[in-house]
């Protein structure tokens, strides 16, 4: 071992000296055969004769001197730079073909790579906690309603925790908001209600200690890092002391305190799984501001309420366990569970989820999609230059017939070759990964906010040794066929010095031909997708939303909780509202709960409706939606009946309205054909309670997006259901109504000096928001698009260009056989568009199948839309056609004579 | 390169060994001097193109198994003399042991089937 290492030296050592290793042999080698023709000539061999004898015994002395050069060096190292430097000069020569190849390859190479960033932000990534394979979310689901919460119940918790043994830890959370105020100053903190087995579950590095059973009944609180840095200097003292933080309280009102136990010693990012209203801008990855406790018992499970849906629930697997196994065992639990508590838990599954596919959503599909797309692209890519390259391989020919016949074995031409395609890989894929990473930093804020994780995406180490994969492939893929071809025996046949007579054969235009098909057909195939994607998109961007979205800004505006007593909030907003609304610049503003085109819609199915009786299993269901008075004239929703909501519905015994509005779509749905004025409902179990008169109808509103329908509302005036958080809307005189955000801002902040405004945006960028994931497909699709047809172009250019150089002769012998100029270009503009044509014919049928994969995503546009299919075949077949006729006009312009005179 | 009737080829490694033998038997010898002495030592049998020495003697400096000098020649040419090292000793008694241990096994083996 250590003789290998010392070898090894030697010979680095022996190689910067080689030169005069070489003169020690040359004299070496001297005197070597002196001594050999001195003992010959003593034996009685003439001089000459002595000397020859001398030399065939010594053997051949250029041998010795190749086994010397490659003994000290490496020789291997030695002809890799040569060829390298080789295929550098054949760049250099040929600096356009490099650079047409280098683009169209780093096209490939850098959709493919910037797919993958993609593929591994959401997909292959860990998660940022310790052995995160193993970490699961246990969602319990009702299978015979439609109900989405996936919410597991306190008892039901305990209950897992004690009888689930798939399990290290299962623990419960909630996600909470608390508010600190300091002076002036007031901090909004996100934090998880959870039960202590959260830390085990997540591996939290804690300063201090988690939560013991002795925690139940105290106010105790574990502090995140951040919010630890940031509020308290990171000062360790805090551990022991009390704290005072605003959270909901009915019984007082002020600061409750809370005793630190513990502090995370590192940030835990940990994204909100289920969009929540009163986080505001839930959906952006948030490390974990604090904890605090919460204990599930199974003796709640007989207690009221002890089976209400509350907690998610996450949890670690045992390391032999896998989640199909743990799966099969809540399977079981699930059912034991039905049987015990049938009103509640009747016909709930429980499903285990690894936590990694939950957080990437839904976007495995769409991935994988994305992926085929771009490797098909980096195909198209590959065949291209191949095309190109099997092309030029006809004109170097005469390169390879020479070094032939010079003696070079074949395999040492075909490793030139190798070379070539891997430098040419090589510098595309460093451009190619520069554009990833440029694409990647333009369409981040495209993303949808949905998918939070996509905000990490970027160029990593994992990320390049794709990358770097890709150009190996790439490589391949282009340097294959020449290096193969160089040494087929037939090659040598090649001996005339002037290359010709170098047929290419039948078989390498058919397999242009189909190459070129293959490029065809992949391009109509996006084509036709991007025209579905943009006229869908198109499409709903024409949709009613039910009232102007011009001008209007809106943000989120809440107070400190249990700064005030609750009905405060009521106050806070009317004050809000006639504060902003002073203001010259803004013409109007209310107040609503719920962020019309974004989360939070307020479901509900409880209550009874005069004059409704609900068929047998049916439940009620409708939206409830709290606003001020302006809402409706700021908003311009027109009322189609009766009134709108006045200031005098705002006074009231809190929580019992006696006047709503309600939507078009609630008249039609409770009270067809009636007058929905007058008509009353309750949100009580029976009429004892008080009642709820209709006073108004308001116009239909898309609360929920462009594309879903109108939903079923009902407006309650905001004076006497008080509410924590509230969006504000106000719209502006002129121009872009984030311009005033500031000024409205300051309004806000002298009503009350602690509120918070957060999600400040226009309704234009909400209505934008809600079609993210629409519009980042469709710009995806369209940019594939656009590149194919970009291959595709130089594709076929670069044929044609090929085919005329080569055709030279036959083309000059029918021009001089009298065909004219047009029969000639029509000539050469075959060799690409009878395959375009192939390729057009097989490209519409691969796109009669993609399409009717996609009808799901498409809106108010049929798969088999005329405008979409005729524009694709247009635009590809114009493509094609002016591609080939540029070149295909060089075959005119031969001058027969000269042709053949030069044969 | 072509080896002439008679000669057999011989591999790389057994070379080296021989050279090295020789250089330890013989003492600091030049290039000349030892393809001299492995000749006459294999009574002619082996007889290598002997620039092949040469490769190997790199191969065994490039190993510190031996060491080189300048020296002159008994033509009073500058010759290059080779002198085996501690660890070359050390090189040759351990190859030495395993020949000795592979002829033997080999001669049982070939007894053996004869048999």
């Amino acid at each position: 071992m250590w003789v290998q290492v010392v070898a090894f030296v030697s010979r680095v050592r022996d190689l910067l000296r080689r030169r005069k290793i070489e003169r020690d042999l040359d004299s070496e080698i001297e005197t070597h055969l002196d001594l050999l023709t001195n003992e010959n000539i003593r034996r009685g061999m003439p001089p000459r004769e002595a000397r020859r004898v001398a030399r065939v015994k010594f053997g051949g002395v250029t041998q010795v001197q190749q086994t010397l050069r490659e003994q000290a060096g490496f020789p291997w190292l030695e002809t890799t730079v040569q060829d390298i430097g080789g295929a550098f000069r054949y760049f250099r020569r040929n600096r356009g073909f490099f650079a047409v190849a280098a683009v169209i390859l780093a096209l490939g190479i850098g959709a493919t790579t910037a797919v993958f960033s993609v593929a591994e932000t959401l997909l292959l990534r860990p998660l940022a906690y310790p052995e995160s394979e193993r970490l699961v979310t246990l969602r319990s689901v009702n299978t015979l309603s439609d109900y989405p919460s996936t919410r597991v119940a306190p008892g039901v918790l305990a209950d897992w925790q004690v009888n689930a043994t798939s399990f290290e830890a299962i623990a419960g959370y909630r996600w909470a908001t608390v508010d600190v105020i300091d002076g002036a100053q007031s901090d909004r903190l996100s934090g998880l209600l959870a039960t202590p087995e959260f830390f085990d579950v997540f591996g939290v590095p804690l300063l201090g200690r988690s939560f013991h059973a002795e925690d139940r009944g105290a106010e105790t609180l574990v502090l995140g890092n951040g919010a630890w840095r940031r509020l308290f200097d990171a000062d360790e003292g805090l551990l022991g002391n009390r704290v005072d933080l605003h959270v909901l309280d009915f019984s007082q009102v002020g600061p409750t305190s809370y005793t630190v136990v513990g502090v995370a010693t590192a940030p835990v990012p940990f994204p909100p799984l289920e969009a929540d209203f009163q986080l505001g801008d839930s959906n952006v990855i948030d490390t974990i501001d604090f904890w605090m406790p919460q204990f599930v018992s199974t003796t709640q499970l007989a207690e009221p309420g002890g089976r209400d849906f509350w907690f998610d629930v996450v949890a670690r697997l045992r390391p032999d366990v896998t989640p199909e196994q743990a799966q099969a065992e809540m399977e079981g639990i699930a059912r034991l569970q039905a049987e015990r508590f049938p009103e509640t838990n009747r016909g709930r599954e429980i499903r285990v989820v690894p936590l990694r596919e939950h957080v990437a959503g839904e976007s495995q599909n769409p991935i994988v999609l994305l992926s085929a797309g771009t490797a098909m692209l980096l195909l198209i890519a590959c065949s291209n230059v191949a095309t190109l390259v099997l092309a030029r391989g006809v004109a170097r020919g005469r390169e390879v017939a020479i070094r032939t016949a010079l003696g070079a074995p074949r395999w040492k031409i075909a490793r030139q070759f190798l070379m070539e395609a891997l430098i040419l890989a090589a510098s595309a894929g460093l451009v190619g990964v520069l554009l990833a990473a440029w694409a990647i930093n333009v369409a981040r804020p495209w993303m949808p906010e949905s998918l939070p994780l996509l905000q990490e995406m970027g160029i990593n180490w994992t990320v390049l040794a794709f990358a770097l994969a890709s150009i190996v492939f790439t490589a391949c893929m282009t340097g294959l066929a020449p290096a193969l071809r160089s040494t087929r025996a037939d090659g040598a046949r090649v001996t005339r010095l002037d290359g010709r007579g170098v047929t290419r054969g039948r078989s390498h235009s058919r397999l242009v031909g189909v190459l070129v098909s293959a490029e065809v057909a992949l391009t109509l195939v996006l084509l036709v997708g991007t025209g579905l994607l943009a006229r869908s998109a198109f499409r709903a961007g024409q949709v009613e939303t039910g009232f102007n979205p011009d001008n209007l800004l809106t943000m989120i505006i809440s107070l400190p909780a249990n700064k005030f007593d609750w009905d405060h909030n009521a106050v806070f907003a009317r004050e809000v509202t006639e504060a902003v609304q002073s203001l010259s610049s803004i013409s109007d503003a209310a107040v609503v709960l719920g962020v019309p085109m974004r989360a939070g819609n307020y479901t509900s199915g409880i209550g009874i409706v005069e004059g409704y009786v609900p068929a047998n299993d049916e439940e009620l269901s409708y939206n409830t939606r709290v606003v001020s008075p302006d809402y409706f004239a700021t908003m311009q929703i027109p009322i189609v009946a009766g009134r709108s909501l006045e200031a005098r519905d705002n006074e009231g015994e809190r929580g019992a309205a006696r006047s709503i509005v309600v939507s078009e779509s609630f008249a039609k749905r409770y009270w067809p054909g009636q007058d929905p004025l007058g008509k009353r409902m309750t949100f009580g179990d029976d009429w004892s309670d008080w009642k709820m008169t209709v006073v108004g109808v308001a116009g239909d509103v898309r609360y929920s997006g462009l594309e879903t329908d109108p939903t079923i509302e009902i407006y309650l005036p905001q004076g006497v259901f008080p509410q924590a958080a509230m969006t504000l809307i106000a719209r502006t005189r002129t121009g872009d109504p984030l311009i005033e955000a500031p000024v409205v801002r300051e309004r806000i902040r002298a009503v009350d000096p602690h509120a918070f405004v957060t999600d400040i945006r226009s309704m234009d960028q909400l209505i934008a928001g809600s079609q993210a994931e629409r519009r980042a497909g469709t710009l995806l699709v369209s940019a594939f698009g656009a590149m194919a047809l970009v291959l595709v172009v130089a594709g076929v250019y670069s044929v044609i260009t090929q085919a005329v150089v080569e055709r030279r002769l036959d083309l000059a012998i029918r021009s001089a056989l009298g065909a004219g100029p047009r029969q000639v270009v029509a000539t050469a503009m075959r060799t690409a568009l009878q395959p375009a044509a192939v390729g057009i014919a097989l490209g519409a049928l691969a796109a009669l199948g993609v399409t009717r994969v996609m009808t799901s995503i498409l809106f108010e546009v049929s798969a088999l839309d005329i405008v979409t299919w005729v524009g694709a075949g247009v635009v590809i077949l114009t493509a094609c056609v002016a591609a080939s006729y540029v070149p295909a006009q060089r075959a005119a312009r031969i001058d027969p004579m000269a042709a053949l005179r030069a044969e | 390169m072509t080896t002439g009737q008679g000669r057999s080829e011989v591999l790389q490694g057994t070379l080296d060994l021989m050279v090295l033998k020789t250089l330890e038997v013989i003492g600091p010898l030049h290039g000349y001097g030892i393809a001299r002495r492995i000749e006459q030592i294999s009574d002619d049998v082996l007889q290598l193109n002997e620039g092949t020495v040469y490769a190997s003697l790199l191969r065994l400096r490039q190993r510190r198994w031996i060491s080189s000098s300048w020296g002159h020649s008994e033509n009073n040419r500058k010759a290059k003399f080779y002198a085996i090292t501690q660890s070359g000793r050390r090189q040759l008694a351990t190859e030495t042991q395993d020949w000795e241990r592979i002829a033997g096994v080999m001669a049982r083996l070939l007894r053996l089937s004869e048999g």
